[in-house]
């Protein structure tokens, strides 16, 4: 069993650093080639908001498009709400009033899930791009579609990503993730420059609307309480579609605060993740996807069970001694005082594991420079709510994360569903 | 349409560069194996004097027969057992971590096993003329799959030899060392199954491990140590 921990720990920390240096190559030697195209003619926009019981959020998300600098004849936003269950159409209706000068309307529908709300707000939209607006992000950024649509320089782009933060934090779980985002930031960034990138989120992403109805739109059935996000830029892939990732806009999105919320939103993201990379099983090594076959899609299947060796093996190489220790201390009946009245120590520098020593130093060194990294590309600060949220995101954030993987593959296994 | 590429240049460099960092690790656990290697040797040495040392009080004290040298032997005795044991527990520890140098590791093992039965054969005479005074207690240990009651057993022991100082000397003896001498004392006492102590040449046996208050009260029925044994 020992044996067995101990191969499955340091395959993971093989693949863990080839992953990080892989990165970091990426990094080094891809310079960014973003180009932008000078627009002579203001597009026409769409911004679609779908909605499911969203009554908290919703106002705020519409007060923020409403005041993005942008000709309001070329500008037109949709709510849709899902079937929401509380007051969402009630907040929405009130936004259309607050907000006259800008055109907003309301679409009701019965609840099909968010790919169906976005579809029923593409049909309806007159805009040449259309831009997904989750109803629990904000968009501070009055810019924001100044800066973004110029990265459309090509035919072949069909999407353009703001770089995605979170907004104000109230507790160490939202600060964790604070982290977390600005490194998924850094890596989309990367990732982008190989053309790999593999999910494009709710909150502003802005597509060309004649490629997604070319493409047939968002899934309805399949991804209904899943990841519809993730799903169409497979499909974007797929279909050897550009996306492009941008650092210059901020979204601000609000992440869960609680952990049930937390588990929650992973389970959907996670399992979404690991379903549709098996439904889009054939591009997973195919050499005519380039790296997104060859490394993206191969990742997003091994990171779960990555993340699951090592929980387990921390769990077993914490939890053993730990059992021994409290078999041996009430062999003694906890004559604790014995022990320690004469203690001595006899610990030299040739006892520690220096294999383990170094690799641990340089993955700790690289994870630690891609987290500055990642900062300085979002322009934030690494100690912006002090030390205590770093050291708990570099100790316990995986544990979590794992935690989510081993809940999502005991479903998968017991094949339950997911609602959104 | 997108140009998709292969970053086939990355994919090695990545590979080979982390290729190169296991290397250096496993290298530098070698360099340390081999640092540890030189450390027990240097330390057996030391070892060894300190057995002759001990070996000339005890012709002293059979030449002389002066009893009242028999507290300061027996501390020579204790204080080069502790410090053996320390360094046969550290071997054990480094055996385990071993990747490569296996044989060396196991012929160390051997040298200190014998080094141990030596102290014991030793402690033996030295109690023969000086009579009471100490508790000698033969450990056969083996490893987690033979012996799930070892951890705890030498807990237990480890303990007992806190409280008793150097009026109890443990012998740890692990089973699977391919040594003669082993073999010879596991017929003479009857070791089948792990652990198993021989208390000043009792067998005492138990199915997982001897309990502490149980050992304590053996040890007491050879010991004149009044303050641990007032109780049992």
């Amino acid at each position: 069993m020992e044996q067995l921990v101990e191969y499955v720990l340091w395959a993971t920390y093989f693949f863990s650093l080839f992953f990080v240096i892989f990165w970091l190559t990426t990094f080094i030697t891809e310079r960014e080639i973003k180009t932008k195209k000078r627009l002579k003619e203001l597009p026409r926009v769409t911004i679609i908001v779908p909605a499911y019981n969203e009554e908290l959020g919703i106002k705020d998300t519409l007060r923020s498009l409403a005041g993005l600098d942008y000709p309001r004849d070329k500008m037109e936003i949709i709510a849709v709400n899902d079937g929401s269950k509380d007051q969402t159409a009630a907040r929405a209706i009130e936004a259309v009033k607050e907000f006259k000068g800008t055109d907003i309307k309301l679409i009701n529908q019965e609840n099909k899930g968010k790919g169906a709300a976005m579809n029923t707000g593409i049909r309806q939209a007159k805009g040449e791009y259309v831009v997904c607006m989750d109803a629990d992000s904000i968009i501070p950024d009055k810019k924001a579609l100044y800066k973004m649509l110029p990265y459309f320089s090509s035919e072949d782009i069909a999407a353009v990503l703001p770089c995605l933060k979170v907004g104000e934090t109230k507790n160490l779980l939202q600060k964790m993730q604070r982290y977390e985002y600005l490194v998924n930031m850094f890596y989309k960034e990367l990732m982008g420059r190989l053309d790999c990138i593999k999910v494009t989120p709710g909150p502003f992403a802005i597509y060309r609307k004649d490629v997604l109805l070319k493409i047939g739109g968002f899934d309805e059935v399949f991804n209904r309480h899943l990841t519809e996000d993730l799903e169409i830029a497979l499909r974007l892939q797929k279909n050897n579609y550009k996306i492009v990732q941008t650092m210059e806009t901020d979204v601000l999105t609000i992440p869960p605060d609680s952990l049930k919320e937390f588990y929650q939103q992973r389970k959907r993201w996670y399992k979404g993740g690991f379903l549709n990379t098996l439904r889009y099983k054939k591009m997973i090594l195919d050499k005519k996807f380039g790296d997104f076959g060859l490394f993206e899609m191969p990742t997003t299947l091994v990171s779960g069970f990555i993340m699951i060796a090592l929980l387990f093996s921390m769990v077993y190489y914490l939890a053993k001694p730990a059992l021994q220790a409290w078999a041996k201390l009430s062999s003694i009946n906890f004559d604790i005082w014995t022990l320690l009245k004469k203690i001595s120590w006899d610990i030299s520098a040739l006892d520690f594991h220096y294999s383990l020593i170094f690799v641990g130093i340089v993955m700790a060194c690289a994870s630690i420079f891609v987290i500055k990294r990642s900062h300085a590309m979002a322009k934030e600060k690494v100690f912006r709510y002090g030390a205590m949220p770093f050291i708990f995101y570099i100790a316990m954030y995986f544990i979590l994360l794992a935690v989510g993987w081993v809940v999502i593959y005991y479903e998968l296994i017991r094949k339950k569903e997911m609602k959104w | 349409m997108l140009q998709r590429k292969i970053s086939k240049g990355k994919f090695i460099f990545a590979f080979l560069a982390t290729c190169a960092i296991f290397a250096l690790g496993l290298l530098l656990g070698l360099v340390i194996e081999g640092k540890r290697i030189n450390y027990t040797n240097q330390a057996y040495q030391s070892h060894d004097v300190n057995f002759i040392s001990s070996q000339l009080q005890y012709d002293y004290l059979l030449s002389l027969k002066d009893q009242n040298s028999c507290p300061t032997v027996y501390n020579g005795l204790d204080s080069n057992l502790f410090n053996l044991d320390k360094t046969r527990e550290k071997i054990e520890i480094y055996s385990q971590d071993n990747k490569i140098n296996k044989k060396e590791f196991e012929l160390l093992k051997r040298q200190y096993a014998l080094e141990e039965l030596r102290y014991w054969f030793l402690a033996g005479h030295v109690k023969e003329v000086c009579g009471k005074g100490i508790v000698r207690v033969l450990y056969f240990y083996s490893d987690d799959a033979a012996c799930p009651g070892c951890g705890e057993q030498g807990f237990v022991l480890n303990y007992l030899k806190k409280k008793f100082g150097q009026q109890l000397l443990i012998f740890s003896i692990d089973e699977k060392m391919n040594e003669p001498l082993i073999e010879l004392l596991k017929g003479q006492y009857n070791v089948i199954k792990y652990p198993t102590l021989i208390i000043e040449g009792a067998k005492v046996d138990s199915d997982n491990f001897v309990a502490k208050d149980d050992l304590l009260k053996r040890i007491c029925y050879y010991s004149e140590d009044k303050e641990n044994c007032a109780a049992s």
